[in-house]
């Protein structure tokens, strides 16, 4: 009888401990889709001051929600593909992403991101990219999450692209867990089209 | 008594032993202590807020070359640690030629917190800085500025064999930019005559093309940044204030081969070795046409010798046809352009390897403003990056950049490539593609897009670039 609560204990824990691991990846993997995926505002008007976007525009521009494809498949990096240089902080995570194989995105009731964002996940085997531009503004793909052991800095890469040519970026965040909530410390452009 | 000699020579030996140990011990100690002072002090300094590019960028700390005074009359330890420069130690105007020298100086205020001063001694006497110190500088004649790690002018003496001519102007601190005009007019009979003058700096950097046999050729000369400065100014002295003071600085760069008249940096600035097939045709054909777009991209790579740029045929992972991974442009300045379609038409080959090329300077320039050396102005580029800082990655913003400032110069140097065919208009789809979804100022109107598409398959059927 012992045995069986000591059993049902440990699955819920384990159960309990899987739910926590997923959201963490889902709540990293929502703040760099925000930061990456963004509407198109008018640039300013020139000759002008070098003043920030005005908040008004932030404003309407955080009301704009948009349609994003995700890839099912998880962009893999090892030593040679993830040969950034810098950012000893994060080195503990980095060696986590690469040595993550995990292939597969686990879509467990993700449906949008914090910014509101509508998230379909797709797998390319089965759709064409043609038709994932005609539908969605962006197609998203993503790396793993390199987690330092601590669990308070993490690193993802996030590529983009949306159709015709010369139309793609490669973006690495370095994330930071400041009271609870993952915040973008840096942004790096891997490479552009 | 053979066995007490041995005894008390034994004993001897052993005293002289553990002298010589606690001496040594204590000598130990004491430079344990000095440098764990020193790396306090190494972690404590920083000339990141130093505003003066010229220390900024050049000045280096010798940080195993110090002079420590801890004498009992002073209250405070200081320790004056020697430099070196990456740049001429001297400035000159005319007939005129003044050295200087840079040492830093850096007084314990209390455990731990430490005050920094920055020194400059300017002279004409190069000699009497060889030896020159903020503790002894009794023989010195010229000028001894003083600043704080913000690059402050906190205080500045005139000195003639080590006698200080001008009292008036000693420690105080002066507001950005030194002492009013009115504090330092030469003809002050306080100072017979003596007295500071503002000095304007210009700083180049001249290059040189070595020639394999080693002979040496100027080429051409860069500007980099104007400086301002006091110097003191000795009685009857001739020292010439109505133009700009020189610094100058040297760099080479190699020719491989003299008789093709490819010119190829020692580390290859731009490299194109990796190029294979179209795309290397292509590039050849680009550089042969010398287009001013080429040349303002892939030929800023070898006027700078901070940064590299490499093409190769390499796999995109977000681009079918070409992309720029910038991902170590801070680390080591390099940039690489990868072109991944190396079958498409010569045209479009050109405009992939032409928008990659744009992005790649505008990465140099942004690195290169950001170090800030460089001080060419792209007030748009500028206003952009802050308008979007928060809002669209630094290639997001590139690419709006380029549809305001790039459209007619890719479609005019593929013009100029295609033997100047067509009017400009039948090459600016191709000027377009990668950048429609950045059109943010509404620039490319639908039908005129739709125009340029059938211009585009008129351009491409009828060229006779050839890269077969």
């Amino acid at each position: 009888m012992r045995l069986k609560y000591l059993v049902i204990l440990i699955f819920l824990n384990l159960s309990c401990n899987s739910q926590k691991s997923f959201q963490e990846v889902i709540d990293v993997y929502n703040v760099v889709i925000d930061k990456a995926v963004k509407p198109l505002p008018t640039p300013p008007p020139e000759p002008g001051d070098n003043s920030s976007m005005p908040l008004r525009i932030k404003d309407s521009l955080r009301g704009i929600k948009l349609n994003i494809a995700v890839s099912n498949r998880l962009e893999l990096y090892d030593k040679q593909s993830f040969n950034v240089f810098g950012y000893e902080d994060y080195q503990s995570a980095k060696d986590n992403l690469i040595a993550n194989k995990n292939r597969m995105l686990m879509k467990r009731n993700w449906f949008n991101t914090n910014l509101g964002h509508t998230l379909s996940i797709v797998d390319l085997n089965k759709i064409d990219k043609k038709q994932i531009f005609k539908e969605y503004y962006r197609l998203v793909f993503l790396s793993n999450i390199g987690f330092n052991t601590a669990k308070d800095k993490a690193i993802v890469i996030i590529g983009l692209e949306y159709g015709s040519r010369l139309s793609g970026a490669e973006l690495l965040y370095f994330l930071d867990k400041i009271d609870g909530k993952w915040e973008i410390k840096h942004e790096k452009v891997i490479s552009i089209s | 008594m053979k066995s007490k000699l041995q005894r008390l020579t034994k004993i001897g030996i052993l005293t002289f032993g553990i002298i010589i140990t606690v001496t040594n011990c204590s000598k130990d100690e004491l430079t344990k202590d000095e440098l764990t002072e020193i790396q306090k002090i190494k972690n404590e300094f920083s000339l990141a807020y130093f505003d003066n590019l010229f220390v900024k960028k050049n000045l280096q700390i010798n940080w195993n070359d110090f002079r420590l005074n801890n004498s009992e009359t002073s209250p405070k330890s200081t320790y004056e640690f020697s430099t070196r420069l990456k740049a001429n130690d001297f400035i000159e105007n005319g007939g005129t030629k003044l050295f200087f020298k840079y040492i830093l100086e850096i007084s314990k205020i209390r455990n731990n917190q430490w005050d920094f001063e920055v020194i400059k001694f300017t002279t004409e006497d190069k000699e009497s800085l060889e030896s020159i110190s903020s503790f002894s500088s009794y023989d010195f004649s010229g000028t001894v500025t003083h600043f704080n790690l913000k690059g402050e002018l906190t205080e500045i003496k005139g000195l003639e064999k080590g006698m200080e001519i001008t009292p008036k102007l000693h420690n105080r601190i002066f507001a950005k930019g030194g002492p009013t005009p009115t504090d330092h007019d030469p003809s002050d009979s306080d100072s017979g005559g003596a007295g500071f003058q503002w000095i304007e700096v210009v700083h180049y950097t001249d290059w040189y093309k070595v020639y394999p046999d080693g002979t040496q050729e100027f080429t051409h000369r860069v500007y980099n940044y104007t400086t301002w400065e006091y110097i003191y100014v000795p009685a009857n002295s001739n020292y010439s204030t109505n133009s700009p003071y020189l610094n100058h600085e040297s760099n080479e760069y190699f020719v491989v081969d003299s008789n093709n008249n490819e010119n190829v940096d020692e580390e290859d600035k731009v490299d194109d070795s990796k190029l294979t097939g179209k795309a290397k045709c292509i590039f050849d054909k680009l550089n042969e046409s010398s287009s001013n777009l080429f040349k303002e991209t892939i030929g800023k790579f070898i006027d700078d010798p901070e940064y590299n740029l490499t093409l190769i045929i390499g796999e995109c992972s977000r681009s079918d046809d070409a992309c720029t991974d910038s991902r170590n442009l801070d680390s080591t300045g390099e940039i690489i352009i990868k072109i991944e379609d190396n079958n498409a038409n010569p045209l479009q080959m050109a405009q992939f390897i032409l928008h990659e090329a744009i992005h790649a300077e505008i990465h140099r320039y942004v690195s290169r403003f950001e170090s800030g050396v460089d001080p060419d102005n792209r007030a748009r580029l500028f206003q952009l990056y802050d308008f979007y800082n928060d809002h669209f990655n630094i290639g997001d913003i590139q690419h709006v950049y380029m549809t305001e400032r790039y459209i007619n110069p890719i479609a005019s140097a593929l013009r100029k490539l295609d033997g100047f065919k067509y009017p400009l208009d039948y090459y600016k789809a191709f000027a377009w593609d990668g950048l429609r979804t950045w059109d943010l100022s509404n620039l490319l109107d639908p039908s005129l897009d739709s125009k340029y598409e059938e211009y585009r398959k008129i351009v491409i059927e009828n060229t006779t670039i050839s890269c077969d």
